[in-house]
């Protein structure tokens, strides 16, 4: 059988159950004795065992065979949960994990596994030896939630697909048999004559257990005819049922608990924080179909607009039909940005685990909330926040958070809470960090900076305490007195902030000493698509990102004045740092001045920094395909990227917080 | 012709028992067993079409007596006679070669029914 | 514009233990540069290009090549000789470089010639007279007593591409 199509399949479902696993083993940390949560850990295993040994990944299934013996010693209470045990299961998780990809990536060699199976051997072992004195709880409800009938074993989703010679079986022993648990063994004997089993459960080894209750499960590698197989296995004699059917995946099923209820908490921004993701009912699609779907509609933008600066001069008939294609395109876009969204706990379901590690190398007690994971951003997006997330947190755990005895110094309780959280403010999706750690402490960042030449020491004395904070974005910026692995070695928050800026976002920080600091990330909904405002300077046309466009402007020339060397602004009320941005491209020319001595510009906002910037023409907004290039060695660094225009030319995408940078550093506290 | 059995258990109870249900299906008596080493040299001596072996048994236990036979003749009928609680001594039997099992205290109808599947 | 020399030196039925490799050869200024045609995408006509400011003299800028953009390097301006983009009707050449697909503007294309790259000469007297890094450059070969440099596309754009 053909088994790579389902690679892929195997991958994402597989990643899936090691998140789950990942966060039940969180949860089993936090109460050892809850058998729901290591039931839940034992299934997800069990699943990914059943994959990988249907898909022939031998080092993932051994892996996973061990981890599952072990977990059933703990779920029958054989081996206790402790901290060691579970400290196990999640190095065993991770080597799953790595396992599973490597198995995927053909080129990749098998991982060497062995120290990590003899350790899980020696735990299910090391409790099994003393199971004498451990109560092993028994009665209806402990076997019904032990039981293999009750837990979704192999094949038995009626909705999935099937699997070509694979056969799930399943049979019960009749209740009067004397010794259950060897006829379930002929039976399975019986069952082997036709084919290699796997997904055998409960474990032959647990067929002689009181709890056994004559249920078993099974998929059988075979051509045989189904029928065949049932009754062979009923022929072993003392069999109360028999099945055999075609194998089906197992599908995502929707969770029990309403999804009403979760969709309420998304309006709020706010959603669960517990427990495993929910699964919406779904098909995957490759995520590369996902993106040429983009990139052939970003076409159909293009040529959109094309027609509609041609077509006033058609005939109505084709106005019209032009007008109609024009909003279907517009909704087929729109369809396709959606489908192309994904939940944010894709991504956040990874930090609790990371949030845990790093707490406990640092010696401090963390919460870690996480809150509207169910809010939706960008597939590339997605792809995207994940490193400065997980910067942002180890930053707050380093220098946020402080140690247990500080914390009880200060009268604050000893466990700090990091919160973690995403909801949706129109078009942007918001992403808090948020501490209640010692707050930033702005005489360390002065001091800091002015030694090493941020900004000079006049200048210090200035600075308002948003704008003392906004320093630790700045590039070089670091005051981690010693480099712990955590936060890690030269890589400051100006990564941070730049990445989120090229990612057409914001980053903007709020911080109270004593009280905590905020992290905000203002991010657009999709990456590929964005409206901008075209913007000309000579021959040449460039797009600026409405995120960060405040208004458009013709400043009179009386609005345009010179403050202490700097050109500036009068804008109503307010007065703004005014750039030129054939000054900033290093364009030559000049503007040919309008009739009116009007001069257009457009007013970018980065944070709480607005800075105006004079432009030869505006030009208008409209939908712009984000697209790559290639910079050479001395390309200016304010673009994002560029994009291709109605004419079918290229144009650049003007970074805004580039282009303001120069503006901020320059920042004279006197405006 | 009625098909051909040994016994073999050390416990003579055993043994009666067994034949009278057995003789009373019909089945031949060829032989019976008191020890491991005599099952597998009455078994080579009659090639009876039916064994029941008891499990415990001195000298040659039964598993080893099974080993034995179903090493000469692959083919071999053998029923275990188990206790309870034997389950993982009956199962190493059912590797070992044996086609089923049943338990003490016998129950007539279940002897009968594990010998037709063995047989069958 | 474009000839293939098919029968010249590739039946390989001569000397069929020699290993052809097939370049094409294109005009820049006086001199003839070659570059294999396993690296060519495409070759395509000149095109409007969108400047890329602050980019280096030789940095001709963006152009869309059916969608994607690509960024263009004059051959010319590049190994210090006449800007080929100078000519209005020049060729824009399609190589890959490093995953990325990257024009290099040639005033010309010449023809495709098969070539012995082991006959390729460091023939000091013409690489002299180009005054060019020597980095960038494989050889000078011969075909039809027509004499070419070979050049190293990756050499050529490994300092300015980042």
């Amino acid at each position: 059988m053909e088994l790579s199509q389902y690679g892929e399949l195997f991958l994402s479902e597989s990643r899936e159950h090691v998140s789950a696993i990942n966060h039940l083993l969180l949860a089993l940390e936090q109460d050892a004795g809850s058998r729901e949560t290591v039931e839940g850990v034992f299934r997800a295993v069990h699943t990914i065992k059943g994959m990988s040994a249907t898909m022939g990944y031998r080092a993932v299934a051994d892996l996973a065979h061990e981890m599952e013996d072990l977990l059933d010693r703990i779920r029958h209470g054989r081996v206790q949960a402790g901290g060691e045990v579970v400290d196990l299961l999640f190095a065993a998780a991770d080597a799953l994990e790595r396992a599973i990809e490597a198995a995927v990536d053909e080129g990749d060699e098998e991982p060497d596994l062995s120290k990590l199976l003899a350790a899980l051997r020696a735990a299910a072992a090391g409790g099994s030896a003393d199971a004498s004195g451990v109560a092993v709880p028994s009665g209806p409800e402990a076997a019904a939630g032990a039981s293999p009938a009750t837990d979704g074993g192999a094949g038995e989703d009626e909705e999935g697909d099937e699997v070509a010679g694979l056969l799930a079986v399943r049979f019960r022993v009749s209740a009067d048999s004397m010794l259950a648990g060897v006829r379930a063994f002929m039976a399975v004997k019986r069952a082997r004559e036709f084919g290699e089993v796997s997904e055998l459960r409960p474990a032959e080894t647990d067929f002689q257990l009181p709890e056994f209750d004559g249920a078993v499960r099974l998929a059988l590698r075979t051509d045989a005819d189904p029928d065949e197989v049932r009754a062979a296995i009923a022929s072993v004699g003392e069999i109360a049922g028999a099945e055999a059917g075609p194998y089906r995946l197992r599908r995502a099923l929707p969770e029990a608990q309403g999804d009403g209820g979760a969709a309420a908490a998304d309006e709020l921004g706010t959603a669960r924080t517990d427990g495993a993701p929910s699964r919406a009912r779904n098909i995957r699609v490759d995520l590369r179909r996902l993106d040429a779907l983009m990139n052939q509609v970003g076409e159909l933008v293009i040529v959109r607009d094309r027609l509609r600066q041609l077509a006033p001069g058609g005939t109505p008939e084709l106005v019209e039909s032009v007008d109609q294609a024009g909003r279907l395109i517009g909704e087929l876009q729109d369809e396709i940005v959606r489908a192309r969204m994904a939940p944010v706990w894709q991504v956040f379901d990874r930090f609790p685990r990371l949030v845990r590690d790093a707490a406990r190398s640092l010696g401090k007690q963390v919460d870690f909330v996480i809150e509207g994971k169910e809010i939706e951003l960008d597939r590339s997006m997605l792809d995207e926040i994940g490193d400065p997330l997980v910067h942002l947190l180890r930053n707050s755990l380093d220098h946020g958070i402080e140690p247990p005895a500080e914390r009880k110094a200060k009268g604050k309780a000893e466990t700090g809470t990091l919160r973690l959280s995403a909801s949706r403010e129109r078009s942007r999706v918001i992403i808090r960090v948020e501490d209640d750690g010692r707050g930033i402490q702005r005489e360390r960042v002065l001091a800091k900076a002015v030694s090493s030449g941020l900004i000079r020491p006049d200048e210090a004395q200035a600075l308002t305490p948003e704008e003392v904070d906004r320093l630790i974005t700045r590039a070089g910026f670091s005051t981690a007195e010693t480099v712990t692995d955590v936060s890690g070695r030269g890589v400051g928050l100006d990564v941070v902030a730049t990445r989120v800026r090229a990612l057409g976002g914001m980053l903007d920080i709020h911080s109270e000493p004593g009280r905590g600091t905020t992290f905000t990330l203002q991010l657009p909904l999709t990456l590929a698509i964005v409206r901008a405002l075209l913007v000309r300077l000579g021959e040449e046309t460039y797009a600026l990102p409405l995120t960060h466009v405040g208004e458009t402007t013709h400043l009179e020339p009386d609005d345009v004045r010179l403050v202490k060397g700097r050109t500036v602004a009068l804008l109503r009320d307010e007065v703004i740092p005014l750039l030129s941005l054939r000054t900033l491209l290093g364009s030559g020319g000049e503007a040919r001045p309008r009739a009116d001595g009007r001069r257009p510009a457009v007013v970018l906002e980065v944070g709480d920094l607005r800075v105006g910037v004079e432009v030869d023409r505006l030009m208008g907004q409209q939908e712009i395909v984000v697209k790559s290039f290639d910079q050479t060695a001395g390309t200016l660094r304010l673009f994002s990227g560029a994009t291709i225009l109605s004419d079918g030319r290229p144009a650049l995408i003007l970074d805004a917080g580039s282009v303001v940078a120069g503006e901020r550093a320059a920042e004279a506290p006197a405006l | 012709m009625s098909q051909t059995v040994l016994i073999c258990d050390d416990a003579i109870f055993m043994r009666t028992m067994i034949g009278d249900i057995l003789t009373q299906a019909g089945f031949q008596i060829v032989g019976e067993a008191e020890t491991g080493l005599q099952a597998v040299e009455k078994y080579r001596q009659f090639k009876p079409d039916l064994v029941t072996m008891d499990i415990v048994m001195p000298d040659m236990g039964g598993i080893d007596a099974v080993r034995e036979i179903v090493k000469e003749d692959p083919s071999a009928k053998i029923l275990m006679c188990s206790a309870m609680g034997q389950q993982a001594l009956v199962i190493e039997a059912i590797q070992a070669g044996a086609r089923d099992f049943v338990v003490k205290p016998f129950q007539p109808s279940r002897v009968l029914e594990a010998v037709q599947r063995v047989l069958g | 514009m474009l000839q293939i020399d098919t029968d010249r030196g590739l039946s390989g039925a001569a000397e069929p233990a020699v290993a052809l490799e097939r370049m094409v050869l294109f005009v820049v200024g006086e001199h003839r540069f070659g570059v294999p045609i396993d690296r060519i995408r495409e070759i395509i006509p000149a095109r409007p290009y969108t400047p890329l400011p602050g980019g280096e003299a030789f940095v001709c800028g963006l152009i869309n090549l059916r969608g994607r953009i690509v960024t263009v390097v004059d051959l010319g301006a590049r190994l210090g000789l006449a800007p080929a983009s100078a000519h209005p009707d020049h060729s824009i050449v399609i190589v890959e470089y490093r995953g990325k697909l990257v024009g290099l503007a040639v005033q010309e294309v010449a023809r495709i010639v098969a070539v012995d790259p082991d006959t390729l000469q460091s023939s000091a007297e013409t690489l002299r007279s180009l005054r060019i890094d020597r980095a960038y450059l494989r050889g000078v070969g011969e075909a039809d007593d027509e004499i070419f440099v070979a050049v190293e596309p990756d050499e050529i754009l490994d300092p300015i591409l980042v």
